[in-house]
């Protein structure tokens, strides 16, 4: 059933995201307006737009932290609109949050343990925490208290624990911020290593140096509403974008 | 995984402490289970050394442990603040009252009182959750609100004058009595417990509730319930339902609460609306903060050593109990916020880590 | 004539269970509202101003002046209490709370030590007020207009003056206050004393009309809890509209149930609500 194709799609490729007409208002505010998303199995999508475009809302929409004024949303597939969060992650997606959300006081092996166990159990679970702590490199600190990791290994933590319930669909909310250029240039191979492990990415990010890097195609979100889409050379090249840009960082400078 | 034919039973020791140990509690060494050994060693021989007036009193103690067991899980361990757990002790110990009143000269009868108090406390706090933790209160409104229902129970059972409720008096203010004490076994094979049965019974009860909960909190739902403790929002994204595992917890542990509630009216043959009141509803708050709130032998330690010295401070003066307890709350709160075992426990681990690094700073020293 | 005394009543009995809500709950609520801390002892401040209150009566003081001591006591105690003990966990909320009940324990049981086990009260003052076959205390009438003028007192100190200028920047974003030059550690020490104050006038307030005993509190600290659950952090609309509708609900339910019917009431009123209101009546007022 989930193999279904999408009658709305041009190509074959299947549709892991999808949101139809999808709008959130608050109060007076449209903070997403009608947007029409895909995002095809196995691809690596950037989301990126000014402060204010919506992106955060987007997320949230799609995690089902907010519940949608109006439109659908569709995941492998399935109808999941009306969804707790937790269920749709059940379902195959993950989040890295956007601010750092390691369990402070728990050890770095802790932390792991908690989003493996909901789907391995046993050797199996022991077995796939040291493989995650092998991949970030912090296996001779798994006793350390995650708080007391330096904000780029807890970054990196964060994003194996995402990776830790194998999702589908992985959502990645500004994962660079605050770290060093060095930093966000290997979080930027990690990233790649994971789509090409088949994990179909949707990153929204302000660092557009991150986008050239590891985007396949780039949506850009202004004022709720979807700008514009196309490759990363396309949206770097469109004077449009760079005028919602500007014009956004002059209003916020003002 | 490989089993040592030749050595089955160490085979079998280190299975059952893989069960028992994990990151989630404290106290996972070899050590520490001698220790162990030898503390329920003394908890099982010297009854054969002492009076009766004594055990009846340590049996009285036991069970306030159990009641901050309880607490230590809900709150330590979930992060829920259940102020008002005394709530669901009260309502063990009434409905235990009650039914076994009412089953009196049903053999067996006791037993059916106990288990009705332990599920009459598990619906009344499934209720109580299920508004708060499917409403998604904050935690500030949970502690209020807990607190509250428990004052209000309190004020509640203080009109109970002239209420019968099955063959039960209920007494307003002057509480039940003439409670049944625990009957085990059934029809022919039926005997009342006397004092010193009692207290091994409530005893093996505790090492068992100890130990059960130690499994239980390095299992997978120890791990989920500090994953929601620290963090809701990030445990719920990793596709756990946490009012859910919330609701569950709060009302498991009030189901405890429930049970060692029966305990204690089958231990007194009597209770009173005070069970419910301010004072008694701050006792399990101040054993798990001075004991360590993410501990279990915190609060077994803070609990046992703050009521045997509150029984010794009444008999100096009545009133100045709870001066004391106040006292400690602040002061603890103030200089020791994670409690005071863990405090002890930080302490020995730095002077021997000290220690360890005076020792190697000389031996340095003597190279250089 | 039936119908008109039953509305009287009514509404008499309404206004006095809105009055002792508001009264209960409204220097809770400021201190929860701004500083985002539950006092514990909120009770045992509510019981020194009743005491304190009871002194000057005793004294010689009228019953008003008498009551504004009773403030001003509780005020300066709750200085004290700030300085001492809240100020050294302003970012440790349960601690907090935990740190405060243990404070109620300590004042029940000098007050009892000191006092005995009840206090000289107050005479209920103003006589009844009479309509056909209805009467009841005019007291309890002014209990209500008095908690209307309370509301009436804390708005304007929090609209107009500089302190609720700073008090409501803090509220909103306590960083962004600090930033713009706040001194966040003045605003709530400030809060907390006159969260005090009004706890103390509350307890003045309510000292005619109960026996002045050491666990006195622990009466009011309930109608307290509710009151700020069901309101929520927003200090005037909240507070005032919750005692409103709790009021609302706890009069007819005392009428039909006794007096404990009607506090089982305001209870399940209350557990009722959270479960669409998780925060409160503010959460609708504030709502977009």
């Amino acid at each position: 059933m989930t193999s279904r194709e999408q009658p709305t799609s041009e190509t074959d490729e299947r549709l892991i995201l999808e949101t139809d007409g999808l709008t959130k208002r608050f109060g007076g505010l449209t903070a997403v307006d009608d947007v029409d998303f895909e995002l095809p199995e196995g691809e690596l999508r950037c989301l990126i737009g000014p402060n204010g475009a919506g992106k955060s809302t987007f997320l949230k929409l799609v995690t089902g932290a907010h519940s949608p004024t109006s439109g659908t949303v569709r995941f492998d597939g399935e109808d999941i609109t009306g969804l707790e969060p937790h269920d749709r992650v059940r379902r195959g997606m993950s989040l890295k949050f956007q601010q750092i959300s390691t369990y402070q006081a728990l050890t770095v092996e802790q932390n792991l343990r908690v989003p493996t166990q909901r789907i391995r159990s046993g050797q199996e679970a022991t077995d796939r925490v040291e493989e995650l702590l092998d991949i970030i490199g912090l296996s001779d600190r798994r006793t350390e208290r995650a708080g007391s990791l330096a904000h780029g290994d807890q970054q990196w933590l964060e994003i194996a624990m995402a990776m830790a319930t194998d999702p589908k669909l992985l959502l990645l909310d500004e994962p660079t911020a605050g770290m060093t250029v060095e930093e966000t240039q290997e979080t930027g191979e990690l990233i790649q290593d994971l789509v090409d492990e088949g994990v179909t990415i949707l990153v929204v990010e302000h660092d557009i140096n991150l986008v050239r890097q590891i985007a396949d195609r780039v949506t850009v979100l202004h004022q709720g509403r979807i700008f514009t889409e196309g490759t990363v050379e396309e949206i770097t090249a469109d004077e449009d974008v760079k005028r919602i840009y500007l014009g956004k960082a002059a209003e916020g400078s003002a | 995984m490989t089993e040592d034919v030749t050595d089955e039973s160490t085979g079998r020791i280190a299975r059952v402490r893989d069960l028992l140990e994990g990151q989630n509690t404290l106290g996972n060494s070899t050590k520490f289970w001698y220790g162990f050994l030898v503390v329920v060693g003394v908890v099982f021989v010297y009854p054969l050394f002492t009076n009766p007036y004594i055990l009846k009193v340590n049996t009285n103690y036991f069970i306030w442990i159990l009641l901050a067991l309880s607490l230590a899980v809900v709150w330590g361990y979930t992060g829920i603040f259940n102020f008002g757990q005394t709530a669901f002790f009260g309502v063990g110990g009434y409905t235990f009252g009650i039914v076994g009143i009412t089953l009196i000269d049903v053999t067996g009868g006791t037993n059916v009182a106990i288990v009705a108090a332990v599920v009459v406390a598990a619906i009344a706090s499934a209720l109580l959750g299920y508004f708060m933790f499917y409403g998604e209160i904050s935690g500030l409104y949970v502690a209020i609100l807990t607190l509250a229902v428990a004052l209000t129970g309190n004020l509640i059972l203080t009109r109970t004058t002239n209420t019968t409720i099955g063959a039960a008096e209920l007494g307003g203010n002057n509480g039940i009595t003439g409670i049944p004490s625990l009957t085990l076994g059934a029809g022919p094979m039926s005997f009342k417990l006397g004092i010193t049965v009692q207290y091994y019974l409530v005893a093996a009860l505790l090492v068992a509730t100890y130990l059960g909960l130690r499994i239980l909190l390095n299992s997978y739902y120890g791990y989920v319930l500090l994953a929601i403790r620290e963090d809701e929002d990030r445990t719920r994204m990793f596709g756990y339902d946490v009012r859910n595992l919330k609701l569950i917890s709060f009302s498991l542990t009030a189901s405890l609460a429930g049970f060692a509630g029966a305990l204690y009216a089958a231990w007194g043959n009597f209770i009173d609306p005070s069970i419910m009141g301010l004072t008694l509803a701050s006792l399990p708050i101040i054993w798990v903060t001075v004991g360590g709130r993410d501990t279990l032998i915190g609060p077994i330690v803070a609990a046992y050593a703050l009521q045997s010295m509150s029984t010794k401070l009444s008999t100096v003066g009545s009133g100045y109990t709870n001066i004391f307890l106040g006292a400690v709350f602040v002061l603890v709160v103030l200089f020791f916020p994670d409690g005071l075992i863990p405090a002890i426990v930080n302490w020995w681990e730095d002077r021997k880590q000290g220690a360890a690094e005076s020792d190697s700073r000389r031996s340095a020293e003597v190279d250089a | 004539m039936a119908v008109v005394e039953e509305l009287f009543r009514f509404l008499v009995l309404m206004l006095s269970f809105f009055g002792t809500l508001a009264l209960a709950g409204i220097g809770l609520a400021i201190i929860f509202g701004i500083m985002g801390i539950i006092n514990f002892a909120h009770g045992e401040f509510i019981m020194i101003g009743a005491y304190s209150t009871s002194m000057a009566y005793q004294f010689g003081l009228p019953l008003i002046a008498a009551i504004g001591v009773g403030g001003l006591a509780t005020g300066v105690f709750g200085l004290v209490v700030e300085r001492l003990l809240i100020r050294h966990m302003y970012d440790r909320l349960i601690d907090t709370l935990v740190a405060t009940w243990g404070l109620s324990l300590i004042l029940t049981q000098v007050v009892r030590i000191q006092f005995g086990g009840s206090f000289a009260g107050v005479p209920v003052p103003f006589g009844t007020f009479q309509y056909g076959g209805f009467s009841a205390s005019m007291y309890k009438i002014v209990l209500g207009f008095a908690a209307i003028a309370l509301f009436a007192l804390a708005y304007v100190i929090l609209m107009y003056t500089d302190y609720g200028l700073q008090a409501r920047a803090a509220m909103q974003n306590k960083d962004m206050a600090r930033s713009l030059g706040v001194q966040t550690d003045r605003v709530y020490m400030l809060t907390f004393f006159f969260g005090s104050v009004l706890s103390g006038v509350a307890g003045g307030l309510f000292a005619p009309l109960t026996v002045l005993t050491p666990s006195m509190g622990s009466d009011y600290i309930v109608k307290a809890f509710v009151t700020v659950i069901v309101g929520g952090a927003n200090v005037i609309v909240g507070t005032s509209g919750a005692a409103l509708s709790l009021g609302f609900i706890q009069t007819p339910a005392s009428q039909i149930f006794g007096t404990l019917g009607g506090r089982v009431a305001l209870l399940v009123t209350t557990i009722l609500i959270i479960r669409i209101l998780p925060e409160g009546i503010s959460g609708v007022v504030t709502r977009d």
